[in-house]
Parts: structure tokens; C-alpha cells; sequence
């Protein structure tokens, strides 16, 4: 397994430099201080980060039946699941706690600090459910047809904050104000602990489901 | 070229279709649910999305052509590349003209007061001439530097898609209505911008040709 | 000495909507080379990939080197050589990396021998993968497989891209392997030329059914072409014939008890009324095809 991992860690670093050269660079153009924008940011692409971590390398392997390869050699497939999905968690967690910790860095009000802590948790958490369902996506219908929905799925998704407005009245200062009551008592570990026993579902799912 | 313009057809009408269920929502929506003559906010998040539905179209299609080795195929059937070029150039343009007119059909049926309606086509027609651009943009890419780079690509502006508006609204601007900015792109000359886009998308069909004919290993996937 | 078998299947069945694979017996012995053939679409991928638990069967009993494909799978490929039908590497990476990255996995890795392979077989270490040709990659898949000590190779139509020169080459590369180390060989092809060049047992798989397994000597002692003179044959010879043609001057078939009938066709033999050929493999798989579709 840590073979595999050796190997695709390459792909996982580039996508991750690229996100924190990204993250970096709003920073800059934000005066290097915590502002909504940042926040917002770093939070979005804690979320995005594993799952553009692995379409990409997910085609990659597609292109060169690379899971054909795999399962010539002495490996099982609960192996090869197992190193996307210890990849992924790796990636989201070491990205989540370097920029928790540049946050820090910069400093700036505690209560706003505290806050975005939270919110980069939550995102980072929120982007690792993500993750574990487009492995389970890609695994069980095969990296085309996922990414067909996947596609389909983000044609849909620019429509959901104009459904929210529609549907519920609410406005992004309704959503605003929802999303910093709920990151003001946010249990981490909790939480945390939640999210790694989904995740580790997935990962069970994904490992189990029918080949060929 | 009508034959292959009919094999291209699934992934297009596919998005076409979903993009059809939301606009007979909006239709929906914006004349019963919702009849405010002074509300452009749903202009303003619809005309941009037709940039994102052309590339996903493009994408989905590229990538079972990919998987099933389709330009392989092509390449060993009596089959002009022009023909080839063509037929995805068509898809891109007809997506795009229906997308587009889908989109200024909605809002000719929407409570939208006279006023407001000339310039939310004009904003319409301002993103209809960009994803002319971007579709041919993309094939040029695609048959330069194939398939995989593309699609890379095209994942970076799927992020820049989610995280673009959200980075100017919260930083440049911060106190505009969605009517405003709207007002202050259609002060562009919209008109001649989509022309112009227009004459590069077909400037861009014997490009593709060119390119296609010199990376033909790369266009075979 | 082991006496257990390398390959044991028992009514081994795979269900697909619309195919279905139903062997009911198959065995190889330690230091034997089965040959498995049988037309496209008969199910001899599927088979092969069964072994190597790359997909899940419907029904049945199979055993590797003693070894549950399901359970034992890690331990299955530490100890078969496989090559598969279109052998898959990463394109961007050189034949170097890829020895490297495939020795990694196995507890046997012998890099000398990889490295005379790739000499012998002319596959230049530095050339990215996606440069190779498709024989070359076979070629690339076979030194992968023989360098890490297998006990069992299993090769899914391993000679099918290669040129006449490079075949015979890879061909006696694996007669020498199950001759002077005892290594089993399960061989599946289409090319009926190399499994009689070097299966001890064959197998032939039609529409999912092995529907006749034996060794090479018997299958060669009991099979043959029949030419006759019409009225030479008794009719109940004659309607045991397999693939029956007329011809302008005489008819043919072909026979699978050619020892049963040995001493009938002894004496129209001796008049001329009939000449015995021996048959190949293809006329075989010809005439078992045919027979199945008769049956229905």
C-alpha cells in the first residue's frame, strides 16, 4: 500500500501546491489579514482539494488502466482502495492544518479567529464526506459514467443558493448568520469523530464493491 | 459531417435536457412564484452559467470519446478531419444559440419591466459570444495538448467557476446589486463584443483543423 | 513432494445477461502446461481472471496453488507470473520505473534476471512505456512475470502481438521454465500453433463449456481425418464423423475415436478406401464448434 501511496503522493503535491499558491496569493491581494474573503476561500478549497486530487489523478489512471496494472500485482483491492483513501485523508488534513496554523500566524481578533478555525474544520470535514463519495462513485460506476453525474451534479449546484433564496426566503445574511451561530459552538472532535467513522464506512463500501 | 453531428448529439442534448428542466422552473418560478418586475437577480446568475454548461458538454463528450477510443475510430473510417471539426464546432454553437434563446425566452415570459428586459438580453448575448470563445477555446486545447490537459483545465475553472464570483462580490463588489453590475457590463458595446466573438469561433475551425492534422497522436487519446 | 494440483476448478460458473461460464472440472497438474483454447468469446478471459480474483464468480470451487482466489489473493500473485490479454502500465513512466515500482511488491524480486530479460528481449530500460509497441509491452509483461520466481504462470494470450521471431523465443522461455524448475503453465490462446508446440493438456472452451480436456498425446492418438470413398464407411462410422464434407471424388470427417475404431478402418485402409490424416488443432476447434451449435 505505501507503494502506491509513494506513487500517487506526486499527483496529490502538485494539486496541493497549486490550491496553497492560490490560498497564498488572495491572502496577499487581502493585505495578509483574516477577512471574509480569505476565510471563505480557504474554506472553499479545503473543501475542493481532495476531490480535484483525485479526478485528477483518477484520470490519470483511466488513461493508463492503471487499476488493471494494480491488480496484476500482489495486491488485494481493499490494498488499493485503501491508499486513495488514506491519500485523500492525508491531503485534506495536512492542508486544513497548514492553513489553520497561517491563520493563527496572522492572528488578528480572537472571536473571528476562533470562528474560521471552525469553518476551515467544518469545510475540511465537509470536503473528506465529499471525497469518500466520489471514490465510492468512481469505484462503483466506473471514473466515465461518475463523472457524467459528477458534471450533471455541477450544472445543478450554481441553482441550489437560488433555490435556498427562492424556496426558503433566505438571503446570504440569513445563511451568513446561520452558518456563525453553528461554527460558534462547533465541537471539533466530535465532530471529527463522526466524520472519520463515515469516512471509514465509505472506505469499507468502496473496498467491497463488485469488480469487473 | 451530418452523420457525425448526429454520434456527437448524446452528451449535448443530455445537458441541454437538465438545462431544460431548470429553466421550465424559472419559468415557473418567476411569473407565479415570485413576479417581482425590479428583481435581475436571477438574470444575473443565469446568462453565466451557459459558459459552464457548454464546457461540461464538451467535457462529458470528450470524455466517452476518450474511453471509447472514439477519435481512433474516426481515424480509421472514411472520415474528413474537417468533417470531425465541424461536427463539434456545430454542437458548440447550437448549445450555446439555445442556451442562450432559452435563456431570453424566460425572461421575455418574466414580469421583468420593459426596461430591464434589453438588458438582460444584451448581458445574455455578452456570455452567449464568451462561450464561443471558450467552446473553441477548449477544442483547440483539447487537439494541441489532448484530452488530459483539458481536462485539468477544466477543473481549475470549475473552482474558479465556484470560487470567481464569490472573491469579486466579497471583495470588489462589495455594495453592488446584481442590477448594477449588470447596468455597468452592458455599458460595454455588447454588440460588437459578440461579433467579434463570433468572428474568432470561426477563426478557430481551421485552427482546430490545423492542429488536429499536426497532433494527431495526441487527438487519438 | 507435493502432489496437490496448481489448478483445481469445480464447477466454476460466472453469469453475465447475456453469457455464461460453466466449467465443471479442470485440473493441472505441478510442472504441466495447459493449454487453453477456444474461439473469441468463449470465456477464456474471463476464466483467467477468476484466477487471479480480478472478478468475482458466480458459483463454484477454485483453487490456486491450493490457495483461495478470494481469501488468498496477495498470495496468489506473489506466486503466479500473469500476463494479461492487453498488459496495462502507466505510459508516462520508463521500463526502469516500472521494474522498480513492480519489484517493490514482490517478496522474490530477482533483478538480474529481470535485466537479462530485457536484454534478450531488446527493451531499451530508458524508453518511456507509451514508445513501446504492443509486442514490445507483451514482451515487457513476460520479464515482469519470470522475474520474481513464480511457481504458476498464468498467461492470457500472451503471444498475440508478438512477431514469429519473438514468439518461438518467448515460447521456449516457458518450455525451459516448467522443464528445469518444475513450473506450471496455464497458457489461454486463440493461436492453436503455440499451445501445440507446448501444452502437455489442452483444454478447448466453447461458449463457456470446457467441452473436451485431455492430454496432448491422446487428443493427437484419438483425433484424425477421415477421407473416404462413399459406401467405404459403415452408417453408423459415418454419422460419428465430426465437420463431414464431400469432396469431388471422396467425403471427410473427422473422428474423435480413432482407437476405438482403429481395426474397422484397417482393412479399407489397406484397399485405398480410405486415407487417415492427422488432424490440427484448428480442424478440432472447428469441428467442437460446430458440434456445440448442432446441439443447440
Amino acid at each position: 500500500m505505501w507503494l502506491i501511496l509513494k506513487n500517487t503522493a506526486k499527483t496529490a503535491g502538485g494539486v496541493f501546491l497549486m490550491v496553497a499558491l492560490f490560498v497564498t496569493g488572495i491572502f496577499i491581494l487581502s493585505g495578509i489579514s483574516l477577512t471574509k474573503t480569505t476565510i471563505i476561500i480557504g474554506g472553499m478549497m479545503i473543501f475542493t482539494l481532495p476531490v480535484v486530487t483525485i479526478i485528477i489523478r483518477e484520470q490519470y489512471e483511466e488513461k493508463n488502466k492503471g487499476y488493471d496494472f494494480l491488480a496484476s500485482l500482489p495486491l488485494t483491492r481493499l490494498e488499493i482502495t485503501g491508499a486513495r483513501f488514506v491519500l485523500i485523508l492525508a491531503v485534506d488534513v495536512l492542508f486544513a492544518a497548514c492553513l489553520i496554523g497561517f491563520f493563527s500566524l496572522v492572528g488578528g481578533d480572537p472571536g473571528r479567529l476562533s470562528l474560521s478555525r471552525a469553518f476551515l474544520l467544518c469545510c475540511g470535514l465537509g470536503g473528506l464526506i465529499m471525497a469518500g463519495l466520489v471514490l465510492l462513485g468512481i469505484f462503483g460506476l466506473g471514473y466515465t459514467r461518475f463523472l457524467i453525474i459528477f458534471l450533471t451534479f455541477f450544472v445543478f449546484l450554481g441553482f441550489v443558493p437560488m433555490l435556498l433564496l427562492k424556496v426558503f426566503d433566505i438571503g446570504p445574511k440569513e445563511i451568513a448568520a446561520f452558518v456563525i451561530d453553528k461554527m460558534t459552538g462547533f465541537q471539533a472532535i466530535p465532530a471529527a469523530a463522526v466524520v472519520l467513522l463515515v469516512y471509514a464506512g465509505l472506505f469499507r463500501l468502496t473496498a467491497c464493491l463488485k469488480m469487473e | 459531417m451530418w452523420t457525425l453531428v448526429k454520434k456527437f448529439s448524446f452528451m449535448f442534448i443530455f445537458y441541454l435536457a437538465a438545462f431544460a428542466v431548470l429553466l421550465l422552473y424559472f419559468i415557473h418560478d418567476v411569473r407565479i412564484n415570485d413576479p417581482n418586475p425590479n428583481d435581475m437577480g436571477f438574470v444575473y446568475v443565469l446568462s453565466p452559467y451557459v459558459i459552464w454548461l457548454v464546457i461540461a458538454s464538451i467535457w462529458g463528450h470528450e470524455q466517452v470519446e476518450n474511453k471509447n477510443r472514439g477519435y481512433h475510430l474516426l481515424a480509421e473510417l472514411p472520415v474528413r478531419n474537417i468533417s470531425i471539426i465541424l461536427a463539434k464546432f456545430f454542437w458548440v454553437f447550437f448549445t450555446t444559440v439555445i442556451i442562450t434563446a432559452g435563456l431570453m425566452g424566460v425572461y421575455a415570459f418574466s414580469p421583468l419591466k420593459h426596461a430591464f428586459l434589453g438588458y438582460a438580453r444584451e448581458y445574455t448575448l455578452f456570455f452567449g459570444g464568451l462561450t464561443l470563445l471558450f467552446g473553441g477555446g477548449s477544442y483547440l486545447l483539447i487537439f494541441r495538448f489532448g484530452y488530459s490537459l483539458f481536462q485539468k483545465i477544466a477543473l481549475v475553472f470549475l473552482v474558479l467557476v465556484l470560487a470567481g464570483p464569490i472573491l469579486l462580490h466579497l471583495s470588489v463588489w462589495k455594495n453592488l446589486s446584481s442590477e448594477e453590475l449588470i447596468f455597468r457590463l452592458t455599458r460595454l458595446p455588447t454588440t460588437g463584443i459578440v461579433f467579434l466573438c463570433f468572428a474568432v469561433f470561426l477563426i478557430l475551425i481551421p485552427c482546430a483543423l490545423r492542429l488536429k492534422e499536426s497532433h494527431k497522436e495526441l487527438s487519438k487519446g | 513432494m507435493e502432489t496437490q494440483p496448481v489448478l483445481s476448478l469445480q464447477h466454476l460458473e460466472k453469469k453475465y445477461r447475456e453469457f455464461r461460464l460453466n466449467i465443471e472440472s479442470l485440473c493441472l497438474e505441478r510442472g504441466s502446461i495447459l493449454g487453453l483454447i477456444g474461439p473469441n468469446g468463449a470465456g477464456k478471459t474471463t476464466t483467467v481472471k477468476i484466477l487471479m480474483n480480478m472478478i468475482r464468480r458466480s458459483g463454484g470451487e477454485v483453487r490456486v496453488l491450493g490457495l483461495n482466489p478470494r481469501k488468498d489473493e496477495k498470495e496468489i500473485k506473489q506466486r503466479v507470473g500473469y500476463v494479461g490479454e492487453e498488459p496495462a502500465f502507466y505510459g508516462d513512466k520508463t521500463v526502469d520505473w516500472t521494474g522498480k515500482y513492480v519489484s517493490g511488491f514482490f517478496r522474490k524480486w530477482d533483478t538480474n534476471r529481470f535485466q537479462e530479460l530485457l536484454d534478450r528481449f531488446a527493451i531499451s530500460r530508458s524508453k518511456k512505456i507509451q514508445e513501446l509497441s504492443k509486442g514490445m509491452k507483451v514482451k515487457l509483461a513476460l520479464a515482469l512475470a519470470l522475474s520474481h520466481d513464480a511457481e504458476f504462470y498464468i498467461l492470457d494470450e500472451p503471444t498475440a502481438g508478438l512477431d514469429p521471431i519473438i514468439r518461438r523465443e518467448v515460447l521456449e522461455l516457458l518450455l525451459a521454465e516448467s522443464r528445469e524448475h518444475e513450473r506450471s503453465v496455464l497458457i489461454s490462446s486463440h493461436i492453436t500453433d503455440d499451445i501445440s508446440r507446448l501444452a502437455d493438456r489442452i483444454a478447448f472452451l466453447v461458449e463457456g463449456r470446457v467441452v473436451l480436456s485431455r492430454l496432448k498425446d491422446d487428443i493427437n492418438a484419438d483425433w484424425k481425418k477421415i477421407h473416404y470413398k462413399r459406401g467405404a464407411l459403415d452408417k453408423d462410422t459415418t454419422a460419428s464423423l465430426f465437420s463431414r464434407k464431400e469432396h469431388a471424388f471422396s467425403l471427410s470427417g473427422i473422428t474423435n475415436k480413432f482407437q476405438e475404431l482403429k481395426q474397422k478402418f484397417e482393412k479399407p485402409v489397406l484397399d485405398g478406401d480410405v486415407k487417415v490424416e492427422n488432424v490440427d488443432l484448428d480442424d478440432i476447434l472447428i469441428a467442437l464448434v460446430e458440434g456445440e451449435k448442432s446441439c443447440g
